[in-house]
């Protein structure tokens, strides 16, 4: 034909076998890869709340969630929203939820709190569970997934739940936290007017900025890679940021440092409260050849080892590796710091560092804000100074 | 331009009446932009069509007789590519049978895409089973480990250190990873929200992040055992 070029067509021809064949890889490895089927929740997911529970369930929606199985893994997808309803007669200030797909490995298991809620009786409130677990494929038949309560904490600080996962303590450090930094905001309001709260919350924005740390966590101390492994070991001691109303203080701790790893941290500590103690946790600062400070994580007592009275010296031990690294690059620890964050007393009270300490010390530019900091700062960032001024005034 | 190249005339009856399907259409089209012949083939059959639709009848037709003949034609067909077969049957495999399958580099671009389609599959499988060959075999330590079934989560988790030695927990300003033998799995992809992490020397972190629309926080806690 004149119009039509042989070797063109053919070149054509050739494209759409091209074509053809590429197209079949492509929806043969898309079938592959995503062995996708949506969750259905009546079969995968069962929501256990003790019969005695004073939140009831309402609804939930399984949303997108989803399970994909690959080799012999099955990775759950979980965008669920569980609605609850407040039967007390309390006001609930926090709820822990326990996520189980598997209990003993790896990625097994999760949780998800919701604290600085204020839910009166009657009231309902949805708490979202974004997050991924995995168990295997070939695993005993029942639901896929496990929702459980792990608790719930009151106004007036009392709790229900099995607390597997002590929730109680967390709920009550957190609405401790709450009520310190609502009290704050409250005095700065009263004190230095909406230009002085105005001031406060655009400086708790700004610490959102903060320098963090990428950390890789191990257990048993064992070094998390091999450029570790060929860096001899050495002990490096802590220094200690002493807060003078932390009812517990440091004396002296270790670590084994390899490069970027830190490993095995032990800390002594000595109550000198009237009262014994149950729990202490400290934070970890770690510093770098140039002299930049990160909030590395924290050194928590271990389970039901603790019991420290009056007067008395105890160790925190954690067998576990922490390695520091910050876009891509290891970070060199040159210094290490531990201060008080958190004391839980044996009668359930805890204690937690004042404004006025955390100002007055380099934590205000290191530490994460608390949650009902980070609260409050998103509705006065969304909704501007009225809405804050009227959520503080709720309180 | 070799006659073979052009399409059918039934491919372009075909496709005057919107007849094809969408992969041969657009082939079909393909060719026609390019060739004033097969245009000018496909310009009457789309006339022929608009005049039998301005016409609005139908010549008259036998019905029946036309299903006869069809299903007829259809035996007939089926009887044919019996006698094909058996003559192929008695032929050895050789190289001018297969000539159309292997001439050019349609099979090698048909391997190639299997060996890319094999190779995901197994670095997708391989990501989890890392982590998960490695669970399956210390869940069941632990599981040995443990003083009675029905124990409680503390107890479980303290059976189950063991569970987590290998893996590895990873906080990143991207979200949660866990790491074992080689595989890795996101557990929680922050999505652009501003979110805290906190890493607890116990073995678990925590990421912290205000709901968009309700403005509560919520706190997701993931553990290395």
């Amino acid at each position: 034909m004149s119009t039509c070029n042989s070797s063109r067509a053919k070149k054509r021809s050739g494209l759409d076998s091209l074509l053809r064949i590429g197209a079949t890889g492509l929806v043969l490895a898309c079938a592959l890869a995503a062995q996708e089927t949506a969750l259905d929740q009546a079969s995968s997911v069962k929501i256990d709340l003790p019969a005695d529970s004073p939140l009831t369930l309402l609804s939930s929606s399984m949303g997108e969630s989803r399970a994909t199985s690959r080799g012999g893994a099955l990775v759950l997808d979980l965008h669920m929203g569980l609605t609850l309803r407040n039967g007390g007669t309390r006001h609930v200030r926090g709820v822990t939820l326990l996520i189980t797909a598997q209990e003993f490995a790896p990625g097994g298991k999760g949780s998800v709190a919701r604290p600085s809620i204020d839910v009166p009786p009657g009231q309902t409130f949805t708490v979202p569970v974004d997050i991924r677990l995995v168990r295997p494929v070939q695993q005993t038949a029942g639901p896929l997934v496990r929702v459980q309560l792990d608790g719930v904490l009151f106004d007036d600080l009392s709790f229900f739940g099995p607390n597997k996962l002590n929730s109680q303590r967390a709920l009550t450090f957190w609405e401790t936290e709450a009520q310190r930094d609502r009290a704050y905001y409250k005095q700065a309001l009263q004190a230095r007017g909406e230009r002085g709260l105005r001031e406060e919350m655009l400086a708790s924005m700004g610490r959102n900025d903060r320098p963090q740390l990428d950390v890789s966590l191990s257990r048993n101390g064992r070094s998390t890679g091999a450029a570790a492994a060929a860096i001899p070991d050495h002990v490096a001691q802590f220094a200690f940021l002493n807060l003078p109303g932390a009812p517990v203080q440091p004396v002296e701790g270790w670590a084994a440092i390899s490069g970027n790893e830190a490993r095995s941290p032990q800390i002594e500590i000595v109550n000198q409260s009237g009262k014994p103690v149950r729990y202490v946790e400290i934070g970890w600062l770690v510093r770098d050849k140039q002299g930049h400070e990160y909030l590395a994580g924290s050194v928590p007592a271990s389970e039901s080892a603790m019991v420290l009275p009056a007067g008395q010296h105890a160790k925190l031990l954690q067998d576990t590796a922490l390695k520091f690294s910050r876009t891509g690059r290891p970070v060199e620890i040159e210094g290490m710091t531990g201060f008080v964050s958190q004391v839980e007393f044996a009668d359930g009270h805890v204690w937690v560092p004042s404004r006025q300490e955390i100002n007055s010390s380099p934590l205000l530019r290191i530490m994460a804000p608390s949650p009902e900091e980070q609260r409050l700062a998103d509705i006065y960032a969304k909704k501007g100074l009225a809405a804050l001024i009227a959520e503080l005034n709720r309180y | 331009m070799h006659q073979s190249e052009h399409p059918s005339e039934k491919d372009l009856a075909l496709l005057a009446g919107g007849d094809t399907g969408r992969w041969r259409r657009f082939t079909l089209d393909r060719h026609v932009d390019r060739c004033s012949e097969c245009q000018a083939k496909l310009a009457e059959y789309r006339d022929l069509r608009a005049e039998l639709v301005a016409a609005d009848e139908l010549p008259g037709v036998n019905w029946s007789s036309l299903e006869a003949e069809m299903r007829a034609n259809i035996h007939v067909g089926f009887e044919a590519g019996e006698c094909v077969r058996e003559a192929r049957a008695g032929r050895s495999w050789n190289w001018p049978a297969w000539k159309p399958l292997t001439a050019g580099p349609r099979l090698a671009m048909a391997m190639a895409c299997l060996l890319v389609v094999a190779c995901a599959g197994y670095f997708l499988r391989r990501s989890v089973d890392g982590i998960f060959g490695l669970s399956q075999d210390r869940a069941q330590m632990a599981a040995r480990s443990l003083p009675t079934a029905g124990g409680s989560a503390v107890g479980v988790a303290a059976g189950g250190v063991a569970a987590g030695e290998d893996a590895v927990l990873e906080s990143s300003n991207t979200g949660l990873e866990l790491r074992s033998g080689g595989g890795s799995l996101m557990l929680l992809s922050h999505q652009g929200a501003i979110a805290h992490q906190t890493v607890s020397a116990e073995g678990e972190i925590r990421a912290r992040y205000v709901d968009g629309e309700a403005g509560t926080v919520t706190i997701n806690n993931v553990y290395l055992q």
